[in-house]
Protein backbone atom coordinates (compact mmCIF):
# COMPACT_ATOMS: atom_id res chain seq x y z
CA UNK A 1 0.00 0.00 0.00
CA UNK A 2 1.52 3.67 -1.05
CA UNK A 3 1.87 6.05 1.65
CA UNK A 4 0.86 9.74 1.16
CA UNK A 5 1.95 13.37 2.55
CA UNK A 6 -0.12 15.05 5.08
CA UNK A 7 -0.22 17.64 6.96
CA UNK A 8 -1.09 17.39 11.01
CA UNK A 9 -0.82 20.70 13.00
CA UNK A 10 1.82 21.79 10.55
CA UNK A 11 4.44 18.98 10.45
CA UNK A 12 4.33 16.73 7.62
CA UNK A 13 3.64 13.44 8.53
CA UNK A 14 3.33 10.31 5.79
CA UNK A 15 0.26 7.65 6.71
CA UNK A 16 -0.93 4.88 4.19
CA UNK A 17 -3.46 5.93 1.60
CA UNK A 18 -6.83 5.39 2.29
CA UNK A 19 -6.24 6.14 5.96
CA UNK A 20 -9.28 7.54 7.90
CA UNK A 21 -9.37 10.55 10.47
CA UNK A 22 -10.45 8.64 13.24
CA UNK A 23 -7.90 5.63 12.29
CA UNK A 24 -4.91 8.72 12.52
CA UNK A 25 -6.78 10.33 15.63
CA UNK A 26 -6.45 6.02 17.48
CA UNK A 27 -2.56 5.82 16.02
CA UNK A 28 -1.42 9.47 17.34
CA UNK A 29 -3.20 8.89 20.51
CA UNK A 30 -5.35 11.89 20.35
CA UNK A 31 -8.77 11.82 22.70
CA UNK A 32 -12.10 11.58 21.10
CA UNK A 33 -13.73 14.22 22.90
CA UNK A 34 -12.74 18.00 23.49
CA UNK A 35 -11.29 17.76 20.22
CA UNK A 36 -12.09 19.13 16.26
CA UNK A 37 -10.91 18.40 13.36
CA UNK A 38 -10.34 20.79 10.48
CA UNK A 39 -9.12 19.50 7.34
CA UNK A 40 -8.72 22.04 4.61
CA UNK A 41 -9.27 24.32 6.70
CA UNK A 42 -12.76 23.11 7.10
CA UNK A 43 -14.53 21.34 10.53
CA UNK A 44 -14.88 17.77 9.41
CA UNK A 45 -18.17 16.97 11.96
CA UNK A 46 -16.68 13.83 14.11
CA UNK A 47 -20.06 12.04 12.45
CA UNK A 48 -17.52 12.25 9.13
CA UNK A 49 -14.22 11.05 10.75
CA UNK A 50 -14.14 7.59 9.13
CA UNK A 51 -13.82 10.16 5.75
CA UNK A 52 -10.37 9.16 4.20
CA UNK A 53 -7.59 11.04 4.16
CA UNK A 54 -6.23 12.64 0.62
CA UNK A 55 -2.43 13.43 -0.49
CA UNK A 56 -1.85 16.76 0.69
CA UNK A 57 -4.35 17.30 3.32
CA UNK A 58 -4.22 19.77 5.77
CA UNK A 59 -5.44 18.54 9.26
CA UNK A 60 -5.30 20.98 12.50
CA UNK A 61 -6.62 19.36 15.87
CA UNK A 62 -7.57 21.16 18.40
CA UNK A 63 -8.14 21.09 21.97
CA UNK A 64 -8.49 23.66 24.93
CA UNK A 65 -5.86 25.03 26.96
CA UNK A 66 -5.56 27.72 29.52
CA UNK A 67 -6.12 31.37 27.99
CA UNK A 68 -8.10 34.34 28.78
CA UNK B 1 -35.10 43.51 63.15
CA UNK B 2 -33.80 41.86 60.50
CA UNK B 3 -32.95 43.01 57.12
CA UNK B 4 -31.95 40.72 54.24
CA UNK B 5 -28.57 41.66 52.08
CA UNK B 6 -29.18 43.04 48.97
CA UNK B 7 -28.00 40.96 46.01
CA UNK B 8 -26.59 41.59 43.12
CA UNK B 9 -29.50 40.84 39.89
CA UNK B 10 -28.61 38.13 37.92
CA UNK B 11 -26.50 39.02 34.50
CA UNK B 12 -28.33 37.09 31.36
CA UNK B 13 -26.58 36.22 28.25
CA UNK B 14 -27.89 34.67 25.27
CA UNK B 15 -30.87 33.54 27.70
CA UNK B 16 -28.23 31.95 29.59
CA UNK B 17 -28.15 33.71 33.29
CA UNK B 18 -24.53 33.69 34.98
CA UNK B 19 -24.24 32.66 38.41
CA UNK B 20 -22.10 35.83 38.83
CA UNK B 21 -20.71 39.02 36.79
CA UNK B 22 -17.28 37.62 37.37
CA UNK B 23 -16.14 36.13 34.18
CA UNK B 24 -12.61 33.75 35.06
CA UNK B 25 -9.93 33.58 32.25
CA UNK B 26 -7.70 30.67 32.41
CA UNK B 27 -4.67 32.28 30.81
CA UNK B 28 -1.56 32.30 33.21
CA UNK B 29 -2.81 29.54 35.82
CA UNK B 30 0.09 28.02 37.55
CA UNK B 31 -1.53 24.44 37.77
CA UNK B 32 -5.08 22.88 37.66
CA UNK B 33 -5.49 22.58 40.89
CA UNK B 34 -5.13 26.33 40.94
CA UNK B 35 -8.13 26.97 38.79
CA UNK B 36 -10.35 24.34 40.81
CA UNK B 37 -9.65 26.47 43.70
CA UNK B 38 -9.96 29.81 41.68
CA UNK B 39 -13.26 28.69 40.68
CA UNK B 40 -14.82 27.74 44.06
CA UNK B 41 -13.72 31.14 45.38
CA UNK B 42 -14.86 33.44 42.61
CA UNK B 43 -17.92 31.49 41.80
CA UNK B 44 -17.58 32.62 37.75
CA UNK B 45 -20.19 33.48 35.57
CA UNK B 46 -18.22 31.75 32.68
CA UNK B 47 -14.63 30.45 32.46
CA UNK B 48 -12.73 31.21 29.29
CA UNK B 49 -10.14 28.72 27.42
CA UNK B 50 -8.13 28.97 24.03
CA UNK B 51 -8.24 26.75 21.72
CA UNK B 52 -4.58 25.06 20.37
CA UNK B 53 -3.17 22.48 18.22
CA UNK B 54 -3.43 19.28 20.41
CA UNK B 55 -0.19 18.51 21.96
CA UNK B 56 0.43 15.41 23.93
CA UNK B 57 1.50 17.25 26.86
CA UNK B 58 -2.46 17.82 27.58
CA UNK B 59 -4.28 15.22 29.30
CA UNK B 60 -7.87 16.62 29.09
CA UNK B 61 -7.89 17.27 32.52
CA UNK B 62 -8.33 21.39 32.28
CA UNK B 63 -11.44 20.53 30.36
CA UNK B 64 -12.73 18.18 33.13
CA UNK B 65 -12.52 20.33 35.79
CA UNK B 66 -14.08 23.32 34.47
CA UNK B 67 -16.69 20.25 33.01
CA UNK B 68 -17.22 19.46 36.72
CA UNK B 69 -17.82 23.00 38.05
CA UNK B 70 -20.96 23.55 36.00
CA UNK B 71 -19.68 26.82 34.93
CA UNK B 72 -20.83 27.45 31.06
CA UNK B 73 -17.15 27.44 29.02
CA UNK B 74 -16.35 30.31 27.03
CA UNK B 75 -13.72 29.41 24.21
CA UNK B 76 -11.69 32.53 22.59
CA UNK B 77 -10.04 32.68 19.58
CA UNK B 78 -7.10 34.48 21.47
CA UNK B 79 -4.43 34.55 19.08
CA UNK B 80 -6.10 35.11 15.67
CA UNK B 81 -4.75 37.59 13.41
CA UNK B 82 -7.24 37.38 10.93
CA UNK B 83 -11.33 36.90 10.59
CA UNK B 84 -10.33 33.92 8.49
CA UNK B 85 -8.19 32.47 11.84
CA UNK B 86 -10.86 33.36 14.38
CA UNK B 87 -13.86 31.92 12.17
CA UNK B 88 -12.38 28.48 11.85
CA UNK B 89 -10.86 28.44 15.33
CA UNK B 90 -14.68 29.09 16.90
CA UNK B 91 -16.38 26.91 14.47
CA UNK B 92 -13.70 24.05 15.86
CA UNK B 93 -14.32 25.08 18.99
CA UNK B 94 -18.41 24.69 19.07
CA UNK B 95 -17.09 20.93 17.31
CA UNK B 96 -15.10 20.44 19.90
CA UNK B 97 -17.05 22.07 23.28
CA UNK B 98 -20.96 21.34 22.19
CA UNK B 99 -21.11 25.53 23.11
CA UNK B 100 -21.92 28.23 20.62
CA UNK B 101 -20.85 30.68 22.55
CA UNK B 102 -17.40 32.45 21.53
CA UNK B 103 -15.16 35.31 22.98
CA UNK B 104 -14.18 36.79 19.74
CA UNK B 105 -10.41 37.82 19.33
CA UNK B 106 -9.00 39.46 16.61
CA UNK B 107 -5.82 40.51 17.22
CA UNK B 108 -3.97 43.44 14.94
CA UNK B 109 -0.36 42.13 16.15
CA UNK B 110 1.25 40.00 18.69
CA UNK B 111 3.00 42.83 20.28
CA UNK B 112 -0.25 45.53 21.15
CA UNK B 113 -2.50 42.84 21.16
CA UNK B 114 -4.78 45.28 20.27
CA UNK B 115 -7.71 44.21 18.12
CA UNK B 116 -8.29 44.87 14.94
CA UNK B 117 -11.52 46.57 14.79
CA UNK B 118 -12.31 45.62 10.35
CA UNK B 119 -11.04 41.60 10.85
CA UNK B 120 -13.09 41.70 14.39
CA UNK B 121 -16.30 43.12 12.71
CA UNK B 122 -16.37 40.77 9.91
CA UNK B 123 -15.72 37.88 11.94
CA UNK B 124 -18.15 38.92 14.26
CA UNK B 125 -20.81 39.47 11.28
CA UNK B 126 -20.07 35.98 9.92
CA UNK B 127 -20.37 34.17 13.19
CA UNK B 128 -23.43 35.80 14.12
CA UNK B 129 -24.57 34.58 11.00
CA UNK B 130 -23.80 31.29 11.94
CA UNK B 131 -25.88 31.14 14.91
CA UNK B 132 -22.55 31.22 17.49
CA UNK B 133 -23.27 33.11 20.42
CA UNK B 134 -20.33 36.06 20.12
CA UNK B 135 -18.89 37.86 23.01
CA UNK B 136 -16.31 40.32 21.18
CA UNK B 137 -13.87 41.62 22.59
CA UNK B 138 -13.03 45.13 21.36
CA UNK B 139 -11.12 48.38 21.87
CA UNK B 140 -13.17 51.18 23.90
CA UNK B 141 -14.29 52.46 20.48
CA UNK B 142 -18.08 53.30 21.44
CA UNK B 143 -18.96 53.47 17.40
CA UNK B 144 -17.37 49.53 17.29
CA UNK B 145 -19.11 48.83 20.03
CA UNK B 146 -21.74 49.64 18.37
CA UNK B 147 -21.29 48.33 15.23
CA UNK B 148 -20.58 44.72 17.18
CA UNK B 149 -24.04 44.64 19.05
CA UNK B 150 -25.56 45.60 15.33
CA UNK B 151 -24.25 42.70 13.32
CA UNK B 152 -25.62 40.48 16.45
CA UNK B 153 -22.92 39.98 19.40
CA UNK B 154 -25.08 39.41 22.07
CA UNK B 155 -22.23 41.17 23.97
CA UNK B 156 -19.20 43.47 23.69
CA UNK B 157 -16.19 43.10 25.80
CA UNK B 158 -14.42 46.77 25.61
CA UNK B 159 -11.22 46.99 26.61
CA UNK B 160 -9.77 48.58 29.96
CA UNK B 161 -6.31 49.05 29.12
CA UNK B 162 -4.30 46.33 26.94
CA UNK B 163 -4.05 42.48 27.70
CA UNK B 164 -2.11 41.55 30.83
CA UNK B 165 -1.13 45.31 31.26
CA UNK B 166 -2.63 46.16 34.68
CA UNK B 167 -3.24 49.32 34.12
CA UNK B 168 -6.93 49.41 34.94
CA UNK B 169 -9.77 51.33 33.17
CA UNK B 170 -7.47 54.21 31.00
CA UNK B 171 -10.33 55.93 29.38
CA UNK B 172 -13.71 55.66 32.09
CA UNK B 173 -15.34 58.26 29.77
CA UNK B 174 -15.35 55.87 26.34
CA UNK B 175 -16.03 53.07 28.62
CA UNK B 176 -19.65 54.79 30.27
CA UNK B 177 -20.39 56.33 26.39
CA UNK B 178 -20.53 52.04 25.44
CA UNK B 179 -22.52 51.65 28.50
CA UNK B 180 -24.65 54.50 27.99
CA UNK B 181 -25.76 53.59 24.20
CA UNK B 182 -25.53 49.51 24.82
CA UNK B 183 -28.51 47.29 23.77
CA UNK B 184 -26.58 44.23 24.55
CA UNK B 185 -24.37 43.39 27.78
CA UNK B 186 -21.13 45.04 28.72
CA UNK B 187 -18.06 43.14 29.40
CA UNK B 188 -14.93 45.33 30.50
CA UNK B 189 -11.98 42.80 29.60
CA UNK B 190 -8.40 43.03 29.81
CA UNK B 191 -6.23 45.66 31.57
CA UNK B 192 -7.12 45.24 35.21
CA UNK B 193 -4.85 44.56 37.50
CA UNK B 194 -6.75 44.85 41.20
CA UNK B 195 -10.19 44.46 42.75
CA UNK B 196 -11.26 48.16 43.05
CA UNK B 197 -10.75 48.38 39.06
CA UNK B 198 -13.38 45.65 38.79
CA UNK B 199 -15.41 47.57 41.65
CA UNK B 200 -14.90 50.85 39.24
CA UNK B 201 -15.58 48.87 35.71
CA UNK B 202 -19.55 48.04 37.64
CA UNK B 203 -19.88 51.69 38.52
CA UNK B 204 -19.01 52.82 35.20
CA UNK B 205 -22.27 50.63 34.18
CA UNK B 206 -20.70 47.58 32.77
CA UNK B 207 -22.32 44.26 32.93
CA UNK B 208 -19.59 42.31 34.00
CA UNK B 209 -16.19 42.08 34.26
CA UNK B 210 -13.81 39.26 32.47
CA UNK B 211 -10.22 38.81 34.64
CA UNK B 212 -7.37 36.90 34.09
CA UNK B 213 -3.60 37.99 34.65
CA UNK B 214 -4.75 40.13 37.20
CA UNK B 215 -5.45 37.25 39.20
CA UNK B 216 -4.03 34.10 37.55
CA UNK B 217 -0.14 36.28 38.41
CA UNK B 218 -0.66 38.19 41.51
CA UNK B 219 0.93 36.80 44.67
CA UNK B 220 -1.80 34.79 46.11
CA UNK B 221 -4.05 34.40 43.18
CA UNK B 222 -6.60 32.51 45.39
CA UNK B 223 -7.20 35.63 47.39
CA UNK B 224 -6.84 37.71 44.16
CA UNK B 225 -10.09 35.83 42.84
CA UNK B 226 -11.72 36.46 46.08
CA UNK B 227 -11.57 40.03 46.18
CA UNK B 228 -12.53 40.31 42.24
CA UNK B 229 -15.47 38.95 43.09
CA UNK B 230 -16.31 40.74 45.88
CA UNK B 231 -15.22 43.95 43.79
CA UNK B 232 -17.76 42.88 41.10
CA UNK B 233 -20.35 42.46 43.52
CA UNK B 234 -19.49 45.93 45.66
CA UNK B 235 -19.55 47.64 42.32
CA UNK B 236 -22.66 46.26 41.31
CA UNK B 237 -24.54 46.98 44.07
CA UNK B 238 -23.38 50.89 44.34
CA UNK B 239 -24.29 51.35 40.52
CA UNK B 240 -27.51 50.03 41.39
CA UNK B 241 -27.94 51.94 44.96
CA UNK B 242 -27.32 54.95 42.48
CA UNK B 243 -24.24 57.44 43.43
CA UNK B 244 -24.58 60.88 45.13
CA UNK B 245 -23.62 63.49 42.23
CA UNK B 246 -20.07 65.24 43.35
CA UNK B 247 -19.65 68.37 44.08
CA UNK B 248 -17.21 70.54 44.09
CA UNK B 249 -17.88 72.44 47.48
CA UNK B 250 -18.57 70.82 51.31
CA UNK B 251 -22.06 69.91 52.24
CA UNK B 252 -22.33 69.39 55.99
CA UNK B 253 -24.23 65.93 56.67
CA UNK B 254 -24.66 66.84 60.29
CA UNK B 255 -27.33 69.93 60.84
CA UNK B 256 -26.00 73.00 61.35
CA UNK B 257 -28.72 74.60 63.69
CA UNK B 258 -28.67 73.86 67.38
CA UNK B 259 -24.79 73.94 68.24
CA UNK B 260 -23.35 74.99 70.78
CA UNK B 261 -21.04 78.69 70.56
CA UNK B 262 -18.50 79.53 72.79
CA UNK B 263 -17.60 83.05 73.75
CA UNK B 264 -14.19 82.81 71.56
Amino acid sequence: MSSIEIWLNGEAIYVEEGLSIDALLYRQRLPRQGVAVAQNETVVPRTEWTRPLVAGDRLEILTVAPGG
Amino acid sequence: MEIAAPIVPTLTIASTPLASRLLLGTGGIANLAQLRDLIAVSNPGMVTVAMRRFDASGDGSLLKIILDSGVPILPNTAGCLTAREAILTAQLAREALGTSFVKLEVIADEHSLLPDPFELLRAAERLADEGFQVLAYSNDDPVLARRLAEVGCVAVMPLGAPIGSGLGILNPYNIATIVAEAEVPIVLDAGLGTASEAAAAMELGCDAVLVATAITRAKDPVAMARAFALGVAAGALARGAGRIPPLNEARASSAMSGRLRTNG
